[in-house]
């Protein structure tokens, strides 16, 4: 009996000594997530938070562009409501607020590594710093263009330090964010000249795949389209014509995305994390992908499909060689029943007009059918050269813009000497350079609509292009540039036609008609996400700033 | 061997005694006898048993205490009253004639009731200073619940059960006193035979029953438990009662402690049950009106036709119905319109609740046998168990075994083992599938037009592919001679179901095996040391096929194949050494011990990608990009110390402390104690009490207990994933913290217990109060500070509430027995704050930010919010110019999720042989939110929705100025006009909203027409101006009859020939009927999942039904 005793006894001991604090430690982590990281995977951290920035998919499509910025440049088609002024669904603005935080919280991390690192390591790890940072500029950049005021410097500080009180961040002037960002990008561009680039720069960097020159005109396209933005009015114009006319005049020193092949876009894996369908999300809503009667009036000489009958039987069609060729790429025709005359108008483009009557909308919405048998206005093509284009490459900065930007420069004499010449020059490298890259796209569309179109000739749109320069509806030339830029981005960067509307006024003649809802005029800027007000005691600095119809400090 | 001798002595002398008595009572002739029976008092007792011993024959004293019985002169009188020492009187000993007085002692010692407490301690009733509640095996195996909890509806005071629907593959949430927990745990703890075993809830994905939402419903572990085998079952809800758990006991606990065998010869109990299972409290679909919009979008056709529409199909024009999931067409009118079948058809409701058609009676069998023997040195039962079910849903099968071995064996003299091993199969095929899908999505929406017969006939090709309709957005078809002619918009929901149902299958088979070895070692009478160690071991096997849904011919490649693969394991171990020791009138009662668990969980999936390259084929080779996998594990270590020190004073008042100091490996280098103390006071013992004062006792304690955070949460770690060749890191937006601490709840506890009237009467009330301190918040942050959430410690929630318990016997006579049990629990509750600065915490968001629940400082948790409308200064609505509403821009409280309170009434006759039993369980007040009325309406689905249709329904007629829908103002007209002052079209749908229009400040006088408002006010989202969920938060009090059981006890004369013992069968029903529900046409308990928010959303279940059953049982 006493043998049992003992036995037992010492089972007990063995059993509850037995958990040592080895054993509680190795149990305290996930085993499936990593307690260290390195930069170069921080850095590709930093560009899957930037992803839903970059890409055209769901998020934007759904929820950013196609019913916010696209409403607010009328590169997207929407009818009048008292609620037209509202975003369709504004969780995907504020989450592009949030992916742009987590973007700078992982930089944060890159930084507080990079500084800890002894100098060859530096050198080792430069390119992923200077890469990271250019791409996150781009995304800060935008996202002051859409709210002014936001946490920048202070910003992100909680995974590093843990500390809740003082991680809450004061809001940074939008200028001094303006301000830093130009400065920043002076100094990166070049490094990427001298940069050395480790081998798994060139496996991690799924944007520029470790090509440093495409980096480096990235960094300086971006610093020429911010220097652009803050050139014409404001407290940094001066700062943005200096850099306007540094870069314009040194194009050596400081080059530019000029050419096709100089793009800097993300391509499409068609497979996994990085498998992006174009357009995705415009399927949700029929209200996600109505061409815009603003756009198309733009685009056809005889104007969107008159809905209120004055006069003009030709109108909504597109004439070949007149008229913009990227519209057949843009949008389906419809065939309509008109309410006037009631003639069967075939292959007409029908956008929305907040001008005419809500009856002569509803009446064309409910019976203009296209050839897919979508009824209502044209929508953007489904499976078309964009929609569902596995090809279309996700662009992040293109060449045409750089020339509707440089013909501007010109043009208004930011930083360098006004001259017309090279304005038009620029202008119709600009015009052109859309044109081919969108038919490039259309030639290579996976899309089973996509018309595979042949390219108009460069004759063609050289004519094209000139006659735009010289087209009588502009206000002034000016307006002919950011018209056709906006053209240019109807569809794929809405946000950038916004600015340009905000910063110049134009396209000119853009009706915007007052409502009775909750926001009765086009706001001029966005208001900051609901946990900003509830949860940053900073917010109370920019309270009273927070409206929709505050400025931005580069707007007209 | 000489103790064997001894009781085969005694054995044989048992056996001889009973073979002679009736022979001897035969013998002898009866006299009438009549007496009293009286307490030592002199009072008589009412209902006292007397019987003839021996015999079955006896009668009950009246309330005088008088009895009048036949008997043989030489018969021996046996009387009995609960709590008195029974008595024995032979007849022909008695010198005394005449009336007869018989005194009963009362006998304390009758009373001693044992229940298992924490740790497995067993103690008597009278010792504890806090609350329990015990339910018996009987009430829980009685009307048919396949598992234990669904079986404690109403039964103790203070308990929530909440089934989900979906039968016995479906989860069962208890709660206990209130939700403790804002974002974590809210369950109790189960512990069966003194070991934790595995539950877990649904609808998270770190749940252990959910992976992915695979839009089926899910089950939880503790439904897995056989009922049969349950003995009994006691909630120990306070603090105190669980301290011993330290963290894990926040919520309470569930001590179950199985059947074992009794001392005595073998055994054999018997068990059949069968029980249909009848689809009920589906919603009502409006009969009245077919597919098509409201008069605003007509086309001209539609103007012309009242609604029609005008189709081409193969050249021809035909009158049809617009392709639509909304039901606000024209009325149903018997005239020739184009189906989508291709033929003409009469227009009429295809089906009159199409519910009907797409659910089936289910059918549930039982089938139990179980062996036991004890002896005085071991006690073994074995049981087996199978149940089959045949689900409501079309397609599924479901099927269990369950093997359970529990018995004791005694090792010399000091070693007593006990063991227990339970073995448990489970083939589920197809699981019920949620059907919010159907219910309460638009795109998935149905009419009464949709004739399903037909379209199950047609929505799979000859070759085996998901039928497609011609036109645009149909599907390129192989086989387009038996392609639909149209798509009318409203068959997509019905069509993937069957789709699903039939060509997406899902095989299950999971083995669960519980089991435990326990060694007591009794060192000295007063000294015992005990040791156990158990195991608790889930393995889960799963595939999912889903078939090839359109010709690769045609298509990128379609259809998928997944295995999965779910373990999880514990290993529990403790080691008690428990003392107790008599010192005259003082005892001691003192336990020392330690305990572990340790849990580990791995998932594995694998799956392919991208379709199957080769139609139909399941298997991972099939995959047409690289083949994908994932994994989840799991590892969690938890340890304590404890220590019980009880004092008792001359069997009148006690005073019991616990402590635990815990280790838990969810926390980094911490160690919590948990301390509690608690007094028992027997008020009937210490004082002289009136004799109708049965038994008295108060009770007070305090105790805290914790809820850890769940593993990992604590963690501060990074993301790492990796694609096409990139490897990226990141830092999550939801980070941990290091320094995370449990919730802890400090909890104290009055109650009061008397039972009267010879026990006839008893009370149980509790009241309690707690706090719940360092409440773990993943605390939203400003994306800006770098994380969208941090976890912290920070929100305090505090309940309290009353739980009582009321048990009666109104009537007792020889044959009738009447046995009442009620039961009522209410408590408040409190979030008395959240972070600083941090107001409300959003807890789930519906409908895109439609409607939320959320807990907000110095509301009850639970508060729902939406959209509502504006008012003004004097209380009226504003509207807006087009006749709806106008919102405020800020959500609005519109109601709480929490019950007022619950409770049940527990009913038990018995008439001879007969008994009848019946619980009614109840809830009042408490809101949900019935996202399927919301949607159903929003689309004229509802019966609801067709007030205003028509002038019969109330409606207001009036017509658009030159037939101009979209953009005239309506103007009123007589019912009786038949056209306008232009000729123009009359509709009798209108409604004017109250309220006053908000530009004018003049009352509302726009007509709209019906369709219009309910497709605008009920809808999903927030961009309408006039969107609410409000009209869609409905009070959910119900009063259920949740069981009701007959059952006839054959005679034991005309079974004893064959060998039994016993032999009853009986019918009986459950969820038979409401005699009260305020939610109007859909069933109070359509939620899903075992969280409490989810259980607050009517939505995302499949039907509710109502069973009858049969059970025989027998006793060899």
């Amino acid at each position: 009996m006493k043998k049992i005793l003992y036995i037992v006894l010492l089972m007990f001991i063995i059993v509850s000594a037995g958990c040592t604090e080895e054993d509680f430690d190795s149990k305290y982590q996930d085993p499936s997530k990593v307690t260290t990281v390195s930069i170069s995977n921080l850095m590709v951290g930093v560009f899957q938070k930037a992803k839903d920035y970059d890409t055209h998919t769901y998020n934007r499509y759904f929820g950013f562009d196609s019913q916010f910025v696209g409403k607010y440049a009328q590169t997207f088609g929407y009818t009048y409501s008292s609620s037209m002024y509202t975003p369709g669904y504004i969780p995907y603005i504020d989450s592009q607020w949030d992916n742009l935080y987590s973007a700078l919280t992982q930089y944060r991390k890159m930084e507080e590594l990079y500084n800890s690192e002894n100098e060859s390591q530096k050198i080792q790890d430069e390119a992923f710093m200077l890469a990271a940072k250019v791409q996150l500029y781009d995304y800060f950049s935008a996202t002051v263009d859409i709210f002014g005021d936001m946490p920048f410097s202070k910003a992100c500080t909680l995974p590093l330090t843990n500390d809740v009180e003082k991680s809450y961040a004061p809001y940074d002037k939008a200028e001094d964010i303006y301000k830093t960002i130009l400065d920043d990008l002076k100094n990166i561009a070049p490094k990427f000249r001298t940069v050395t680039i480790p081998r798994n720069f060139t496996s991690q960097d799924f944007i520029n795949n470790g090509d440093v020159d495409k980096w480096e005109r990235y960094a300086n396209s971006l610093r020429f389209r911010l220097a652009l933005r803050v050139s014409s009015q404001g407290e940094l114009a001066e700062t943005g014509r200096a850099a306007v006319k540094e870069i314009l005049e040194n194009p050596d020193t400081y080059p530019l995305i000029d050419e096709q092949e100089n793009n800097v876009y993300i391509v499409n894996q068609k497979s996994g994390q990085l498998n992006f369908t174009a357009g995705q999300g415009l399927g949700d809503w029929v209200t996600n992908r109505q061409a815009s009667g603003a756009v198309i009036d733009r685009m056809l000489s005889n104007g969107n499909y008159d809905m209120d009958d004055t006069g003009n039987p030709n109108t909504g069609i597109y004439v070949k060689g007149t008229d913009d060729p990227r519209i057949l790429l843009y949008y389906n025709p419809v065939s309509i029943t008109n309410k006037y005359s009631g003639n069967k108008d075939e292959n007409r483009y029908l956008g929305t007009d907040l001008t005419v009557s809500d009856e002569a909308t509803e009446y064309y919405n409910s019976q203009a059918v296209d050839a897919f048998g979508n009824t209502g206005f044209s929508q953007i093509t489904q499976k078309g050269f964009f929609w569902e284009n596995d090809k279309f490459d996700m662009l992040i900065m293109s060449s045409p813009e750089i020339h509707f930007l440089k013909a501007e420069a010109y043009l208004m004499g930011y930083g360098v000497q006004a001259d017309e010449n090279k304005a038009k020059e620029e202008f119709i490298k600009a015009v052109s350079q859309s044109i081919k890259l969108y038919y490039y796209y259309d030639l290579n569309s996976t899309g089973e609509n996509s018309r595979k179109y042949d390219s108009p000739t460069d004759d063609e749109i050289n004519l094209f292009a000139e006659s735009k320069w010289v087209d009588t509806k502009y206000e002034n030339k000016q307006d002919a540039i950011i018209t056709q830029k906006w053209l240019h981005f109807a569809i794929t960067a809405s946000r950038e036609a916004w600015s340009d509307l905000r910063r110049t006024g134009y396209p000119s003649g853009l009706v915007f008609p007052e409502v009775a809802g909750t926001i009765p005029n086009v706001p001029t800027r966005w208001k900051y996400p609901t946990t900003e007000m509830d949860y940053n005691p900073y917010y109370k600095d920019v309270q009273s700033e927070d409206t929709y119809y505050t400025k931005l400090f580069w707007a007209k | 061997m000489q103790m064997k001798t001894r009781l085969r002595f005694f054995v044989f002398i048992g056996c001889m005694l009973a073979f002679m008595m009736p022979i001897c009572i035969s013998a002898q002739e009866t006299k009438s006898i009549t007496g009293y029976v009286l307490d030592n008092t002199g009072e008589p007792l009412i209902g006292a048993s007397v019987m003839v011993k021996d015999t079955s024959y006896g009668v009950i004293t009246d309330v005088d205490g008088k009895f009048t019985l036949n008997a043989p002169s030489d018969a021996v009188l046996s009387f009995s009253y609960i709590g008195f020492t029974p008595k024995e009187i032979n007849l022909s000993r008695r010198k005394k004639k005449g009336v007869m007085r018989v005194r009963l002692m009362e006998n304390t010692q009758e009373l001693k009731e044992v229940v298992v407490t924490a740790m497995g301690i067993q103690k008597d009733t009278k010792k504890l200073g806090y609350a329990v509640s015990t339910i018996s095996s009987e009430d829980i195996i009685k009307a048919g619940a396949t598992n234990f909890a669904s079986a404690m509806y109403g039964k103790a005071p203070g308990v929530r059960i909440n089934q989900t629907q979906g039968g016995s593959s479906g989860a069962v949430s208890i709660n206990v006193r209130g939700l403790t927990s804002i974002t974590g745990n809210n369950q109790p703890i189960i512990i069966m035979d003194g070991v934790p075993i595995r539950n877990g809830g649904t609808g998270k994905s770190t749940d252990f029953a959910e992976f992915g939402n695979d839009g089926r419903i899910r089950s939880n572990g503790l439904v897995d438990i056989n009922p049969e085998d349950i003995e009994s079952i006691t909630i120990l809800k306070g603090a105190s009662a669980t301290a011993l758990y330290g963290s894990e006991a926040a919520n309470g606990a569930v001590v179950i402690t199985s059947k074992r065998a009794k001392a005595g010869k073998v055994t054999v109990d018997f068990t059949a049950q069968v029980m249909a299972n009848l689809p009920a409290y589906l919603p009502e679909v409006q009969t009245e009106y077919g597919p098509g919009t409201y008069n605003i979008n007509y086309s001209d056709y539609e103007k012309q036709t009242g609604g029609f529409y005008q189709r081409t199909y193969n050249g021809q024009t035909y009158k049809s119905l617009r392709s639509t999931t909304q039901s606000f067409g024209p009325k149903y009118d018997g005239s020739e319109v184009l189906y989508w079948d291709g033929k003409v058809r009469p227009y009429l409701p295809q089906t009159e609740n199409p519910w009907n058609e797409l659910f089936r009676t289910g059918w549930t069998q039982n089938y139990s046998v179980a062996i036991s023997q004890g002896t005085e040195n071991s006690s073994n039962r074995f049981s087996y168990t199978f149940t089959d079910e045949i689900p409501n849903a079309l397609n599924g099968s479901y099927n269990k075994h369950n093997f359970k071995l529990t018995g004791s064996y005694k090792i010399g003299k000091p070693l007593t083992v006990e063991y227990s091993l339970n073995y448990i199969i489970q083939d589920i095929t197809n699981r019920p599938q949620t059907s919010l899908g159907l219910y309460g999505s638009f795109s998935n929406a149905f009419s009464t037009f949709l004739d399903i017969p037909y379209l199950k006939k047609s929505y799979v090709t000859s070759l085996g592919y998901k039928n497609t309709f011609v036109g645009e957005g149909g599907d390129a078809t192989l086989t387009p001679d038996e392609a639909w002619a149209y798509n009318p918009g409203y068959f997509t929901g019905v069509r993937d179901m069957l789709w699903n149902m039939y060509y997406q299958n899902s095989k299950e088979t999971e083995n669960r095996i519980l089991g435990m070895v326990r060694p007591t070692f009794q060192i000295t009478n007063w000294l015992n040391l005990r040791a156990q160690i158990a195991t608790d071991i889930t393995d889960v096997k799963q595939t999912l096929e889903k078939s090839t849904e359109r010709p690769n011919s045609l298509y990128d490649p379609s259809g998928s194949f997944q295995n999965i693969n779910r373990r999880y394991d514990i290993v529990y171990g403790d080691v008690m050494l428990n003392f107790n020791y008599d010192i005259k009138r003082f005892n001691i009662a003192a336990t020392a011990g330690w305990t572990g668990k340790y849990e580990t969980m791995n998932n594995i999936s694998v799956a392919t990608n991208g379709g199957l390259a080769t139609e139909n084929w399941f298997d991972l080779n099939a995959s047409r990009y690289q083949a994908t996998s994932s994994q989840q594990r799991m590892e969690l270590l938890k340890t304590g110390y404890m220590g019980t020190l009880g004092l008792g004073w001359d069997d009148y008042l006690y005073l019991e402390l616990t402590a635990r100091q815990e280790r838990s490996s969810t926390l980094k280098d911490q160690s919590f104690f948990y301390p509690s103390a608690n007094m028992s006071f027997l008020f009937s013992e210490a004082f002289k009490m009136p004799h109708w004062w049965n038994y008295g006792k108060l009770r007070a304690s305090y105790g805290i207990v914790g809820n850890s955070p769940e593993a990992y949460a604590a963690n501060i770690v990074y993301e790492q994933g990796s694609d096409n060749g990139f490897t990226w890191n990141t830092i999550p937006t939801s980070i941990g913290n290091e320094n995370i601490r449990p919730e802890k709840k400090y909890e104290y506890e009055i109650g009061f217990e008397s039972k009267f009237f010879n026990n006839r009467l008893g009370i149980d009330v509790s009241y309690y109060n707690n706090i719940v301190k360092d409440q773990i918040l993943s605390t939203p942050q400003p994306s800006s500070s770098g994380a969208k959430y941090v976890l912290m410690n920070v929100g305090e929630v505090a309940n309290n509430g009353w739980d009582i318990a009321l048990s009666a016997t109104p009537v007792l006579t020889k044959d009738f027995r009447w046995d009442l049990t009620a039961t009522y629990g209410v408590y408040r509750n409190k979030v008395i704050k959240l972070a600083d600065g941090v107001p409300y915490l959003e807890i789930s968001n519906l409908g895109g930010s439609g409607a939320k629940i959320q807990a907000v400082a110095g509301q009850p948790m639970g508060d729902i919010y939406t959209q509502v409308p504006q008012v003004n200064e004097n209380g009226e609505f504003l509207v807006s110019d087009n006749g709806l509403y106008l919102n405020q821009t800020e959500l609005q409280k519109v109601g709480n999720i929490n019950p007022d309170g619950v409770g049940g009434l527990y009913n038990s006759f018995s008439y001879k042989n007969f008994s009848l039993d019946f619980s009614i369980d109840f809830r009042i007040g408490g809101d949900v939110i019935n996202e399927m009325n919301q949607y159903a309406t929003a689309l004229g689905l509802t019966p609801e929705s067709l007030k205003y249709r028509d002038t019969e329904h109330g409606g207001l007629s009036y017509y658009y100025p030159d037939n101009n829908n979209s953009g005239g103002v309506p103007v009123q007209v007589d019912p009786t006009t038949t056209a306008g002052p232009n000729g123009e079209y009359i509709y009798h749908d209108g409604l004017i909203l109250p309220g006053v229009v908000a530009s004018t400040g003049e009352p509302n006088n726009r007509i709209i027409p019906a369709g219009y408002y309910y497709n605008m006010t009920y809808n999903w989202g927030t961009n309408s101006e006039q969107l609410t969920y409000a009209n869609s938060v409905f009070d959910n009090t119900y009063v259920k009859l949740r069981e009701l059981n007959l059952s006839y006890r054959i005679p034991s004369k005309a079974i004893q020939k064959i060998g039994m013992t016993n032999l009853t069968v009986s019918v009986f029903g459950r969820n038979l009927f409401y005699f009260y529900k305020a939610l109007k046409n859909y069933d109070a308990e359509s939620s899903v999942g075992t969280s409490w928010s989810s259980q607050a959303v009517v939505g995302n279940s499949t039907a509710a039904t109502r069973s009858f059953g049969f059970a025989i049982r027998a006793s060899f």
